[in-house]
């Protein structure tokens, strides 16, 4: 391997570091700060799939308090990003879309 | 009141003449003027219910680009005069839709029929325009009645009343709140738990969103 391709693979890596930094801190903040830990241990059935600019949360539709779940989230998260949150059925499950502003980290 | 008319002319003696004419014919004569620039002048000032035009005119603009300005600036009817144009002229000149077109040498009827029909389909035009609006109040009136309805279902489904702004759209319904009112702000919330429900019943999503100092929300029927 010669020196520029070993810079250059240096270079990925701490770029990929980054990203996976930063969707790593996010995750923590959704979670934490707009969703809470609490509600994260009473519900079983969810899922959450955190991107660089969108990010997916769907929950089973006969969870028990769901929809209170799912309004809390939304306004959480309207309050931190003041993004956009779409709501929507999928098969069994009621998912959010939330998508972060590109002003926002 | 007998209607107004500007005559634009660049033959003085044809002017004159025709002014005499409409004189005769009871019309208003407010000026004769032999170039466009002069037209503008004169109908800004004048205010003219119906022109006159020579198609050939001295000065820079010809008879068909002040037929244009005049129309767009003034909404004033417009009937070409002229002895002699090929067709590129008369092409020109029916792009500005003319009320009508004389050659010349003109006859009295001639001139007061072409008048009178002008005079009489602008204002048949004009009364169109007053449709159309009358049509717009119709759909806005009806707007905010299901505004008004889709108020109450949500008072009734939801038992949800409160400071909500509700729009409709032709495909869409969007409900906005002010942020900074605690009331406004709790009851939009309050709504948006509400319509997941229905949301999951449904083949529709449901858009929240912030927009300055509003919260929105928009139900879209896929």
């Amino acid at each position: 391997m010669d020196e520029n391709t070993q810079k250059q693979g240096n270079i990925d890596s701490d770029i990929f570091g980054e990203v996976d930094k930063f969707l790593g801190d996010k995750e923590k903040f959704i979670r934490e700060s707009v969703i809470g830990n609490r509600i994260i241990n009473e519900l079983e059935d969810f899922t959450l799939d955190v991107g660089l600019k969108k990010t997916y949360l769907c929950v089973g539709r006969d969870s028990e308090g769901v929809f209170a779940f799912l309004g809390k989230v939304i306004e959480n998260f309207i309050q931190a990003y003041g993004g956009t949150a779409t709501i929507y059925p999928k098969g069994e499950r009621i998912c959010l879309e939330l998508v972060t502003p590109k002003r926002a980290i | 009141m007998s209607v107004k008319i500007l005559v634009v002319e660049d033959e003085r003696i044809l002017a004159l003449s025709l002014k005499k004419k409409l004189e005769k014919l009871g019309f208003t004569v407010t000026g004769t003027v032999s170039t466009g620039e002069e037209a503008m002048e004169s109908a800004q000032q004048e205010q003219p219910e119906l022109v006159l035009m020579d198609i050939v005119l001295k000065g820079e603009m010809d008879g068909i680009e002040t037929a244009k300005l005049l129309i767009s600036l003034y909404n004033i009817p417009i009937i070409y005069l002229t002895a002699y144009a090929d067709d590129e002229t008369i092409d020109r000149a029916a792009k500005t839709y003319p009320y009508g077109y004389i050659m010349k040498p003109y006859k009295d009827r001639e001139i007061k029929a072409n008048i009178e029909m002008a005079l009489h389909k602008h204002q048949a035009e004009k009364e169109q325009v007053m449709d159309f609006e009358d049509v717009y109040s119709e759909v806005t009136h009806f707007i905010d009645q299901e505004a008004s309805t889709i108020r109450n279902a949500l008072k009734e489904m939801y038992s949800i009343e409160g400071p909500l702004n509700i729009d409709l759209g032709q495909k869409k319904i969007y409900v906005s709140a002010d942020r900074n009112n605690k009331e406004a702000y709790r009851v939009f919330f309050e709504l948006v738990q509400k319509v997941m429900a229905q949301v999951i019943n449904s083949d529709s999503e449901v858009v929240v969103y912030s927009k300055g100092d509003e919260l929105c929300l928009e139900f879209n029927n896929k």
